[in-house]
């Protein structure tokens, strides 16, 4: 599984931090996403999608 | 964006505000999808636009950086409000009906001020300004009236913690923004209320220059990036919009709650259905229920059933409005689901009106978002449509 972000895109909803706090983090003046880990174990499948699916702008994408 | 869509003039309709039932919206907008993507929307003053009734068409709309969601650009779809709404000025930093890249930078001075990490910190005072309002209302006996006593007064003392409003200016502040908020009010005393409210809080930025503390203002003050009148409506703006919208969704959602006790004592008996009931409450009562207008920019090279070039936005995978969905929309609220969508408030550049997510409507299953394999409908929220 392989994760991208976009920062341009990306709008600081936080969702994918809140979902999958191992994988993403959020800039600490801007709130945008910041990727912890591109390519999360297998353990953390399931919460990356949730994470992805729930980004309300599209910045994230998932590789499985 | 079919041909179908194309009725005459004549057929134009009105947007509808009356509910047949109160927590539900208009049956006309659910008729509406049924019919066609696209309606002619005859506005209160005399324009005639497109009503977007299906969830792809609000979606593809609202994600489209060539429709403006600039005030001066849109036509206001409901009568009252539009008069309301044109006779009140917002100052500069009240960046609720902005484009890009106006409205790119205040999000961006105010996203760090709202990160999960930052949230988590401000819950335990939220936790305790909850304790208080409830040992309050509880040592005054019943009857009890739980949105004076508590859904009011909970997200405005937040507010007021967020923005670090003294407490001695706490009931002024409810004051000013319950008027300013109440639809019973005329607009002579909403203007004087929002007055009201703009000239305390440039006071308080002045003083949080002055003296700055650990709150959200005075973070504002240090990034140095907005005038005094800019910071002045971003905190107009975070009170207008925290408000009302936290309040009805706690006294509604208490109501809903009291409606369905079998999914009141899933909240009760298990902390972790809580969230997840909070996040389908929000998706079920969608307390935002106006409309988001939007107008057509320079950059469009055709009509809504033209061709115009495909949108440059990515769209999330899954996303959903209640009324604005292709699949069929649940009149039921389910308690005790996995949480799926963001919440509305999450969503905030689209006015509440794009909430993306969708719910499996399996009580049991695991939440998939509205996956195939699911195998359940799909519970979209039951925002308003998109204007244009």
């Amino acid at each position: 599984m392989k994760v991208s972000a976009d920062t341009e895109v990306c709008i600081a909803a936080g969702m994918c931090a809140l979902n999958a706090p191992e994988v993403f983090d959020q800039h600490e003046e801007e709130g945008t996403v910041v990727l912890l880990d591109p390519e999360p174990p297998a353990e953390l499948a399931d919460k990356v999608r949730r994470a992805v699916q729930m980004c309300p702008s599209g910045a994230l994408k998932l590789q499985e | 964006m079919t041909r179908t869509t194309r009725r005459p003039a004549a057929e134009a309709v009105t947007f509808p505000t009356a509910r047949q039932r109160p927590l539900d919206p208009p049956d006309e907008l659910g008729r509406w999808r049924r019919e066609a993507p696209l309606l002619r929307l005859a506005y209160p003053d005399g324009h005639l636009g497109w009503l977007a009734t299906r969830f792809a068409t609000v979606r593809a709309v609202l994600a489209d950086p060539r429709f403006s969601n600039r005030a001066e650009l849109t036509h206001v779809p409901v009568g009252r409000s539009a008069r309301e709404l044109s006779s009140l000025r917002f100052p500069p930093g009240m960046f609720l009906r902005m484009d890009p890249p106006e409205h790119t930078r205040y999000r961006r001075l105010l996203a760090g001020q709202f990160t999960v990490r930052r949230m988590r910190l401000l819950e335990p005072r939220i936790a305790r300004l909850a304790a208080g309002l409830l040992e309050e209302m509880a040592a005054a006996g019943p009857p009890a009236d739980l949105v004076r006593a508590y859904a009011l007064p909970l997200p405005s003392l937040v507010i007021c913690e967020l923005l670090g409003v003294p407490y001695r200016d706490h009931d002024r502040f409810q004051r000013d923004s319950a008027t300013l908020l109440g639809l019973e009010r005329g607009p002579e005393e909403k203007i004087a209320a929002l007055d009201g409210l703009l000239a305390y809080l440039a006071d308080l930025v002045r003083h949080k220059r002055d003296e700055p503390g650990d709150d959200l203002l005075s973070g504002l003050v240090a990034t140095g990036g907005l005038t005094e009148e800019e910071m002045t409506g971003v905190a107009c703006l975070l009170l207008v919009a925290g408000h009302e919208t936290t309040a009805n969704m706690i006294a509604l959602g208490t109501f809903t709650l009291l409606q369905h006790p079998d999914r009141l004592a899933a909240v009760r008996d298990d902390p972790d259905v809580a969230t997840t009931a909070v996040e389908e409450l929000l998706r079920y009562l969608t307390t935002s229920g106006r409309p988001a207008p939007r107008s057509r920019t320079s950059s469009w090279r055709g009509g809504p059933s033209g061709r115009g070039r495909r949108s440059r936005c990515r769209s999330p995978r899954r996303t959903g409005t209640r009324s604005g969905s292709t699949a069929p929309t649940s009149s039921t609220c389910a308690a005790r689901r996995r949480r799926t969508s963001p919440s509305a408030t999450a969503c905030t550049s689209a006015w509440g009106s794009s909430s993306p997510g969708s719910s499996c409507a399996s009580p049991s299953r695991r939440c998939c978002g509205g996956s195939p394999a699911c195998g359940s409908p799909c519970r979209p929220a039951r925002c308003p449509c998109a204007l244009i």
